[in-house]
């Protein structure tokens, strides 16, 4: 593929936002475009950096991952303290969020992809990821739908650091909990000396910047999930297949207006199209390295998927939403779903490996 | 099989964002958020996977 006729496209497209959208659309548009060439381009995975980690004790893609939460962190609490306007990713403490947690850093390993993962990987038309993001939007709206009955099974209130740790206290607890964490890994490593990899440090701190770009913009951290479950949600509202009115999370005032208006005023929505652009316009240059699946595997593969995507509304975030923007914007939801979700994973990666992925 | 799937997939994406542009609500401009979100003064009001409810 051509980069110029593409970059023509995107080009286009971000005009036909600025024009009949609006100015934060588009400015969210480019972000996303960022954000989708970063990962493709560092191909920034957060499920393989976690593998790698577990399975031949190389922590280069967790360190990676500790370098942007680490910057993230420090670049959002300020600014969530000082402009009371910004909104942090405040999910509750509950039995939903420990089992979607955990069951996402299972299904993460199978599907090969986290949520950032597979929206990257589909940019690049890779065949499962491509085949995942329609059933992970479609787990995703149906999580939704049953997240009331989920919460019911206990939940406390979010809990923000920064009402109770203050700003410096917030930052000064996440520094010593994420440089604890790095110095661990670096102990057990099989190779400490290397550690530190140029392409996971550099993608962590331009993703880590690109989502402190887009708190400033929106008002609200980076997400993905969210859009993916509204656009189910649109398709299934216009099949007449669900009505939003009778549903306990889709009734809510603010998710309605949502539903009524165009995708391309969503937050989360117009930054998963920027990705999908961002990660095809890397894909223009790199020629096909995917490999064949049988039928089974792409049966598990898109199960998967779709449990990823079920989960992920019960975990209040992938690993955007719930890690990387719950940690980063002082929610401790954050903190319980990275243990909760590499539990998981440590599950994910036997069954990867008895499917024979 | 990765080009074919890639203009599957891209057909399908701009064949909904075209459906779902000519069946939503119209965009009204007067009522458009401040381009930048910090030191606006409003929140923001859009969905995000960590919220129970708005």
């Amino acid at each position: 593929m051509k980069r110029l006729p593409l970059g023509l496209a995107l080009l286009a497209f971000f005009i036909f936002l600025l024009w009949s959208v609006s100015v934060r659309q588009s400015i969210l548009y480019l972000i996303g475009i960022g954000m989708g060439a970063t990962l493709a381009g560092a191909r920034f995975g957060f499920t393989t950096g976690w593998r790698q980690l577990a399975e031949g004790r190389d922590p280069r893609g967790a360190i990676g991952q500790i370098v942007l939460l680490l910057v993230a962190t420090t670049l959002s609490i300020p600014l969530l303290a000082h402009y009371p306007e910004l909104t942090a990713a405040l999910g509750p403490p509950s039995f939903s969020l420990l089992i979607g947690a955990f069951v996402f850093g299972m299904s993460m390993q199978i599907a090969d992809g986290c949520g950032s993962g597979s929206l990257y990987k589909a940019g690049m038309g890779i065949p499962l990821n491509v085949g995942i993001l329609p059933l992970f939007a479609i787990g995703s709206f149906l999580g939704s739908v049953h997240l009331d009955q989920w919460l019911s099974l206990g939940q406390i209130a979010p809990v923000n650091l920064l009402d109770t740790l203050g700003s410096a206290g917030t930052v000064i607890f996440s520094w010593i909990a994420l440089i604890g964490t790095g110095i661990g890994l670096w102990l057990w490593a099989k190779k400490p000396a290397m550690v530190f990899d140029r392409r996971w440090v550099i993608g962590g701190i331009v993703l880590a910047l690109l989502a402190t770009l887009n708190l400033i913009v929106a008002g609200q951290p980076w997400g993905v999930v969210y859009g993916f479950g509204l656009w189910a949600a649109k398709v299934a509202q216009g099949a007449g297949l669900f009505d939003p009115t009778s549903n306990p999370f889709w009734s809510q005032a603010g998710n309605l207006d949502i539903l009524r208006q165009s995708v391309l005023l969503d937050v989360t929505s117009i930054t998963n199209i920027g990705i999908l652009s961002g990660a095809l316009w890397i894909a223009a240059k790199q020629t096909d390295s995917s490999k064949a699946l049988t039928s089974q595997q792409w049966l598990i593969g898109l199960l998967a998927g779709f449990i990823m995507g079920y989960s992920s509304r019960l975990a209040f975030g992938c690993n955007i939403g719930g890690m990387v923007s719950g940690i980063s914007t002082g929610s401790l939801h954050g903190w319980i779903w990275v243990p909760m979700a590499f539990a998981g994973t440590l599950i994910g990666i036997r069954l990867r490996a008895r499917y024979g992925f | 099989m990765t080009r074919l799937l890639q203009t599957i997939f891209w057909s399908a994406l701009i064949a909904f964002i075209i459906w779902d542009w000519q069946t939503s609500a119209p965009i009204n401009p007067y009522l458009e958020a401040p381009a930048i979100a910090l030191g606006s003064g409003q929140k923001s009001v859009g969905g995000h996977c960590s919220n129970t409810a708005r």
